[in-house]
């Protein structure tokens, strides 16, 4: 099945043209994202850095989106924008109709605490805490009460292969495990999207299918909007859509041209708009 | 010394334990009585001669004499030949036959005899007594100040040490941020940990605390200091107190005493200390934009 990206915007590149044979089933046509002009740079005067340089993208709703490029071209950097956990310099990123750029500290709070969930390459779980405890960590924003927290990160481990760890600390699980316990703390609060920052990348190959075929299992069950962030093909190549990142600016591309990225180069062919 | 008079000086008839006091007939004969230590170090026995300034004296008798007191003691006219020095006394004890007339007697002495020291008994007791005090205070401004060191230690410590583990966790803080914690719930969360782990900490230390007075009770340690007759020009004694007398030996048992205060204060400040520089750590850490606190770790 070939169908046309669900993009608001004219199509800017050659390869912006199909999403291949990938399952577009959950996507509405509704962007749940709409970046406009976005710049964020670091630091000021001769140092400053530009990270992004102008950044136009939409996300639809339930979209599958991998961000690829070279190191230090801005990927996490647009990532922890889409999160709220980063104000752009200028330019707006709409996200189901309110701009996070100009949204009080407080709103961009609740958003994180039930909007979006992170997971990080290095799993960032906090070492003194069981599984379930992590997982539970996720809940607490909301006020949710302590049984059900633990009712919730219970279910939820167990559905994700761990039932028989919830009790364990990190460091007792293998790096799999533990970036499964992650991605039950990200999803525990059912947030609409799932924000993963390299999630494979301290995995090795054989878990890092495992990782990739959940998190793409609990997208389509669960019909969010995946936006991934990596280096790795295999991965990118199950998403529906690929974001490159170049010099700052974002071209789009689909999953069959998503390439091993290094961090001196880019091979994919793309027109950054 | 001089003989007529046994009962005033620094060696009376009664502190000699084996062989006599000197006679009047001693006065200027080769003749000595030597302390009992002295006789035990160089193994002299009653009969013994021993040698002064190049003269053969022989030893008449071994008296127990206080520490600090003279070896070697001498009949006034034969230490006067012997050092060259006829006629002269550096030391002239008197005694008064009433306790109540020795002041009198004191300021008595002291004008007809101008340039002269005149020490009593009194004054001694005075000299001692107020050593004493001073080492008594001494040791109390000790051990406040040593306890306010310890608090002012334990103060810095518990701050710094909380401080570095704040520190250590800017990532966890990062992402606590970023799934939604705001930066109240964070320091509390810190606080709280502060809070556990101070009163924890303060229980050990008052258990570890007690168990090492209880220690230092038990083996009890301690410290002996004797102050002597002091040796004064012009000295002057009593008929109630020989010079000796004014010796005292002092026994100072070192103890660790326990008080609730301060081991409630060292606590107090242990916490207070964890408590602010957790605090202040934690707010720091959790202020920065979870972007840059997971940046920072990446």
């Amino acid at each position: 099945m070939s169908t046309q990206i669900p993009s608001p915007r004219t199509p800017t590149t050659a390869v912006e043209q199909s999403h291949g044979d990938k399952d577009m089933h959950q996507m509405n046509g509704k962007n749940i994202y709409e970046l406009n002009g976005v710049h964020k740079h670091f630091g000021k005067g001769v140092d400053s850095v530009h990270a992004l340089a102008g950044v136009d993208l939409d996300i639809a709703d339930g979209e599958f989106l991998a961000i690829q490029g070279p190191t230090g071209q801005g990927k996490s950097t647009l990532l922890l924008l889409l999160g709220g956990l980063d104000r752009p310099s200028a330019g707006s990123i709409r996200f189901d109709g309110r701009d996070l750029a100009t949204l009080s500290e407080r709103e961009l709070v609740e958003l994180r605490g039930s909007a979006f969930g992170f997971v990080f390459q290095s799993f960032n779980l906090i070492p003194t805490l069981t599984a379930k405890e992590n997982v539970e960590t996720a809940l607490v924003p909301a006020r949710t009460p302590s049984h059900e927290r633990q009712q919730r990160a219970r279910e939820l481990l167990g559905e994700l292969g761990l039932g028989d760890r919830a009790e364990h600390l990190p460091s007792e699980l293998s790096g799999g495990q533990q970036q499964r316990v992650a991605i039950a703390r990200a999803l525990v609060k059912n947030p609409k999207v799932l924000l993963a920052d390299e999630p494979t990348g301290n995995l090795d190959e054989e878990m890092r299918d495992e990782i990739v075929a959940l998190l793409e299992r609990l997208w389509r069950e669960r019909g969010l909007t995946l936006i991934t962030v990596t280096h790795d093909s295999s991965v990118a190549r199950r998403a529906q859509r690929i974001a490159v990142i170049t010099g700052g600016r974002v071209g789009l591309g689909a999953p069959q041209q998503a390439v091993e990225v290094s961090a001196d180069g880019l091979d994919l062919a793309l027109v950054a708009h | 010394m001089q003989i007529s008079s046994s009962d005033v000086g620094p060696l009376s008839s009664s502190q000699v334990t084996q062989g006599s006091y000197f006679t009047q007939a001693d006065n200027t004969a080769k003749v000595a009585i030597v302390s009992s230590s002295y006789a035990t170090q160089h193994d002299v026995k009653v009969g013994s001669d021993i040698t002064v300034a190049s003269n053969t004296l022989s030893v008449i008798g071994i008296a127990q004499v206080p520490s600090g007191g003279a070896e070697v003691y001498l009949p006034l006219g034969t230490a006067q030949s012997l050092s060259g020095l006829n006629g002269d006394v550096t030391t002239i004890f008197v005694s008064a036959s009433s306790a109540s007339g020795v002041s009198s007697l004191a300021s008595s002495i002291e004008k007809a005899v101008p340039g002269s020291t005149v020490a009593t008994s009194e004054s001694l007791a005075n000299q001692v007594s107020g050593s004493l005090q001073s080492a008594s205070s001494l040791a109390t401004s000790l051990g406040k100040w040593v306890s306010i060191a310890a608090l002012a230690v334990a103060f810095v410590v518990a701050a710094l040490l909380m401080m570095a583990t704040v520190s250590r966790r800017v990532r966890e803080f990062g992402t606590l941020k970023a799934i939604g914690w705001r930066t109240r719930r964070i320091v509390g969360q810190v606080i709280g940990e502060g809070l556990v782990i101070g009163i924890t900490g303060g229980i050990a230390g008052i258990v570890l605390g007690i168990a090492g007075a209880e220690v230092i009770s038990a083996v009890s340690p301690s410290l002996s200091a004797t102050t002597g007759a002091p040796a004064v020009n012009g000295a002057f004694a009593s008929t109630f107190h020989h010079a000796a007398d004014a010796a005292h030996t002092v026994l100072v048992h070192l103890s660790a005493p326990l008080e609730g205060g301060t081991l409630a204060v060292a606590v107090a400040l242990a916490l207070a200390g964890g408590l602010i520089a957790g605090a202040f750590g934690a707010w720091r850490a959790a202020r920065m934009r979870p972007a840059a606190a997971l940046r920072r770790i990446a």
